[in-house]
């Protein structure tokens, strides 16, 4: 048994609308406890005067999986500058836009970040992303399976669309990859880029199988809320990038019908044809959209300025942009015909238009939308930039004459017009706690982490108060990860091996008949090793914890 | 140059036993720094800082121009003359991976073989290596987009596969042998080859020229002959090119022939065959 005191920090637990009180936190054996003021404990902080919250969860971060291997692969030169450490603990691992697992999983505990989650994981492939998020240390993890563009879930809404069927297919999808949700890429869209459409609107149906991105995304989001996985549906709508994209959005959320959805890296997807360039900043159409949808939740994807890769399932999109990539090369696969990648290096440079604007629509939709609950901050890693400008991307909410500042140096025009420029909300600590960690910990149904109430995993960030906002939360002064010290300082002081994040949503086995059946005409991979048992995965995660989400959080379990 | 210009002669005191990071190690860098000052100068060995100092035994002497004598076995020592912008650097014997990598300008001498990457993206100066070079020489990093892009390489022995992959400007040399894919993707510049070549030479090379010195090699599919008359142009490169010596002495007295490729990609390569 081991206990903790951090004793006269002000703490920021929004799950429990504590906003700053000052207050001890004591945990025992990873947990969050509550201490008798006088009761003796192994250690004890003196954090007075330090800002105290649970440890950062991310979202959607690309950490693990084919795309982002093949990303490593890709730019090796973004591997050269290697920081020479000194700190024994760290073992040999770099890289800016894609750090290797070890890199990824130091960066982001030493800024106070506990968990990130794998958006697009392929079915197929879920073996890799589970054994590449295994090997990142520290943090807890988890991943979306992506359907949605796989030709057997096409298949089933093009006979009609069975909602038991498509509710039992999703239900095994999930068991079988031991993800935590589903995610659709560019519904149906990446399916028809290979029967040679080279888009795909809302209402369009797929040349093949006559279906509509509508009706794939109503049916995902009807099948996860009668398996009640907790995290809605999370999706990269249609049309990407596009001019004008925000037609798509909007289309999107409504073919929800009030069904749970979480629209991710929406900054990418609200884009007006507006203006000189034909191309506007739609973000406040969107976050009226959000506004007026309870059952809607975002992600932003913000860009951040300077070398990165995109890094995404949608292979129509990547296929477009590769004439855009710089340096000029580029990779795309698919693997299975269940789902692909495409990678483009991209660098946004802030005198061009366009990433300027982008840059701009990002704060705007964090800086206009009026629920924080319904809104997670992310650069979309490591599409929009690298998790590691967090700290930077904070600073730009909480401080608005640095926002002004970073403004004016942009493509004139954008400087002189955006809307950016009138909008004085800065975020306060509170709502970036809420941005961080409560409001992705109740997204993604976590009942123990993104607070700091008692019962919690013991995952904390302890802050030093510092004006300036990128460097304070850099540099966090102590990072526990269940109650262990990982961070001191920015410094690596400790790196077990994180847990898992999976849900088991129950679903009729019948449809295992149907799947292998498809399976044997159409797959390289045997059916019968398309699950991944709990043996296996307890494997494939370095033996970190299973942590297993029940499923009936907003509703009666599937089966 | 407001410091007086030194020649730094470095004798190594025994083989290390990891290999050894010798980037900053420039004549420029040197050149403002006394004798022991220079022994002081941190240099990586395996995954250990080390002094300078503690693995040659240096001199100092005054002289016009910077130059650094190196005397030993350098075969673990990369990086020699890592983006080094001016000044000499001589070795009297063999040298690691990387030598002349990312070269400026100034003068690099070799008495020995180079490993792998020697003169890879070399924009400018010159790298003469009197052995041979391993694989990529003149050749792109992993992941660049361009290989060498400016200044001289001359190889008197054997160079390794890959020679040249991806370069764009500037003149190499090969007297000996080349391995496969030699001049892969090159996209211009002027390489001249004294011996003879692996598979694939020339594979996917857009522009640039190749002179084959030595053994003809055969001229793949995706290379048809020009029948264009060459004599002019042909006069002044092939008396440019005989100044280096050796196979290419002869040059100006052979005849040539002109293919055009790889026409699988853009097809503005050339290859003169001398007969
Ligand atoms: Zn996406
Ligand atoms: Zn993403």
């Amino acid at each position: 048994m081991s206990t903790l005191r951090l004793r006269g920090g002000r703490l920021y637990d929004p799950a429990h609308g504590i906003d700053g009180e000052v207050c001890d936190l004591g945990v025992r054996d990873g947990r969050i406890v509550a201490l008798h003021e006088n009761e003796p404990v192994d250690r004890e902080h003196d954090v007075s005067g330090m800002i105290v919250m649970a440890g950062g969860i991310d979202l959607h971060s690309h950490i693990g999986g084919g795309k982002v291997n093949l990303a490593r692969l890709l730019l090796p030169e973004d591997h050269r500058p290697a920081p020479r450490t000194d700190n024994p603990l760290e073992l040999a691992s770099c890289g800016a836009c894609t750090p290797g697992t070890l890199a990824t999983g130091y960066r982001y505990a030493e800024m106070g970040y506990t968990a990130a989650f794998e958006p697009a994981m392929a079915l197929s492939n879920a073996r890799h992303a589970h054994m590449e998020m295994g090997d990142t240390p520290i943090l807890d993890h988890g991943a979306y399976v992506m359907l949605g563009n796989d030709e057997l879930l096409l298949e089933m809404l093009a006979e009609g669309g069975d909602p038991a069927l498509v509710r039992d297919y999703v239900g095994w999808a999930i068991n079988a990859a031991r993800a935590m949700g589903v995610k659709v890429v560019n519904p149906g869209g990446i399916s028809a880029f290979k029967f040679n459409q080279r888009k795909l609107d809302v209402d369009e149906p797929h040349v093949q199988h006559r279906v509509t991105p509508r009706q794939v995304v109503h049916a995902l989001a009807r099948a996860l809320t009668e398996l009640a996985v907790p995290h809605p549906l999370h999706i990269h709508a249609s049309n990407l990038g596009v001019a004008g994209n925000i037609a798509s959005t909007l289309a999107t959320i409504d073919a929800l019908e009030g069904l749970r959805g979480h629209l991710t890296h929406v900054q990418f997807h609200s884009y007006g044809t507006e203006g000189p360039h034909k191309f506007s900043s739609a973000a406040l159409a969107l976050v009226e959209a959000v506004n007026a949808h309870p059952n809607v939740s975002i992600d932003v994807g913000q860009i951040i300025f300077g070398q990165t890769v995109t890094a995404s399932g949608d292979t129509m999109t990547q296929i477009r942009n590769a004439a855009l990539g710089s340096p000029r090369k580029w990779v795309g696969a698919d693997i299975e015909c269940d789902a692909g990648c495409g990678l483009v290096p991209f660098r946004y440079r802030d005198q061009s238009y366009v990433n300027a604007l982008q840059w701009v629509i990002g704060l705007e939709i964090f800086l206009l939308a009026n629920d924080p609950w319904r809104v997670v901050l992310t650069t979309d890693h490591p599409n929009g930039g690298p998790f590691t400008s967090y700290p930077h991307l904070i600073r730009l909410l909480m401080d608005k004459s640095f926002r002004d500042e970073q403004l004016a140096r942009l493509h004139p025009e954008v400087a002189a017009h955006a809307a950016l420029r009138e909008i004085r909300r800065e975020l306060t600590l509170y709502e970036i706690a809420i941005m961080t960690r409560a409001a992705p910990a109740r997204l993604l149904g976590l009942a123990d982490r993104g607070h700091l109430g008692v019962g919690a995993a013991a995952d904390i960030a302890v802050y030093r108060e510092d004006a300036d906002r990128e460097y304070m939360f850099r540099t966090p002064e102590y990072v526990f990860k269940d109650g262990e010290l990982v961070a001191r300082q920015g410094r690596i002081v400790a790196t077990p091996v994180g847990g898992t994040h999976f849900v088991e949503p129950g679903f009729d086995g019948a449809i295992e008949q149907r799947i292998a059946r498809y399976a044997e005409h159409h797959h390289a991979l045997d059916f019968r090793n398309a699950a991944i048992g709990r043996d296996e995965l307890c494997t494939c995660a370095n033996g970190g914890q299973l942590l297993v989400t029940p499923c009936a959080v907003h509703g009666t379990n599937g089966t | 140059m407001s410091a007086p210009a030194a020649v730094f002669e470095l004798r190594l005191r025994a083989l290390p036993r990891f290999r050894v990071d010798l980037a900053g190690v420039t004549p420029l860098a040197l050149g403002a720094l006394g004798e022991a000052e220079a022994g002081r100068v941190a240099i990586r060995h395996g995954n250990e800082a080390l002094a300078l100092g503690e693995l040659f035994e240096i001199r100092r002497r005054p002289a016009n121009a910077p130059a650094l004598h190196f005397e030993g076995d350098l075969s673990r020592f990369d990086r020699l003359a890592w983006e080094m912008e001016d000044g000499e650097i001589r070795v009297d014997g063999p040298v690691g991976h990387y030598a002349a990598a990312r070269l400026r300008g100034g003068l690099v001498a070799v008495a020995g073989d180079a490993g792998g990457f020697a003169a890879c993206e070399m924009a400018g100066g010159e790298l003469a290596v009197a052995g041979s070079v391993g694989d990529f020489a003149a050749a792109a990093l992993p992941g660049s987009m361009d290989g060498m892009r400016g200044g001289t390489l001359v190889v008197r022995g054997d160079a390794g596969a890959r020679f040249a992959d991806r370069m764009r400007r500037g003149t190499a040399f090969v007297f000996g042998n080349a391995g496969d894919f030699f001049a892969s993707r090159l996209v211009a510049g002027t390489i001249a080859l004294g011996g003879r070549c692996g598979a694939h030479p020339g594979w996917a090379m857009r522009r640039g020229t190749l002179v084959f010195a030595g053994e003809t090699p055969a001229v793949p599919a995706t290379f048809v002959e020009t029948g264009h008359d060459l004599r002019v142009i042909w006069t002044l490169l092939a008396r440019d090119l005989a100044r280096a010596g050796g196979p290419f002495t002869a040059l100006p007295d052979r005849r040539v022939r002109r293919f055009a490729g790889d026409i699988a990609v853009d097809g503005k390569g050339e290859w003169l065959l001398p007969e």
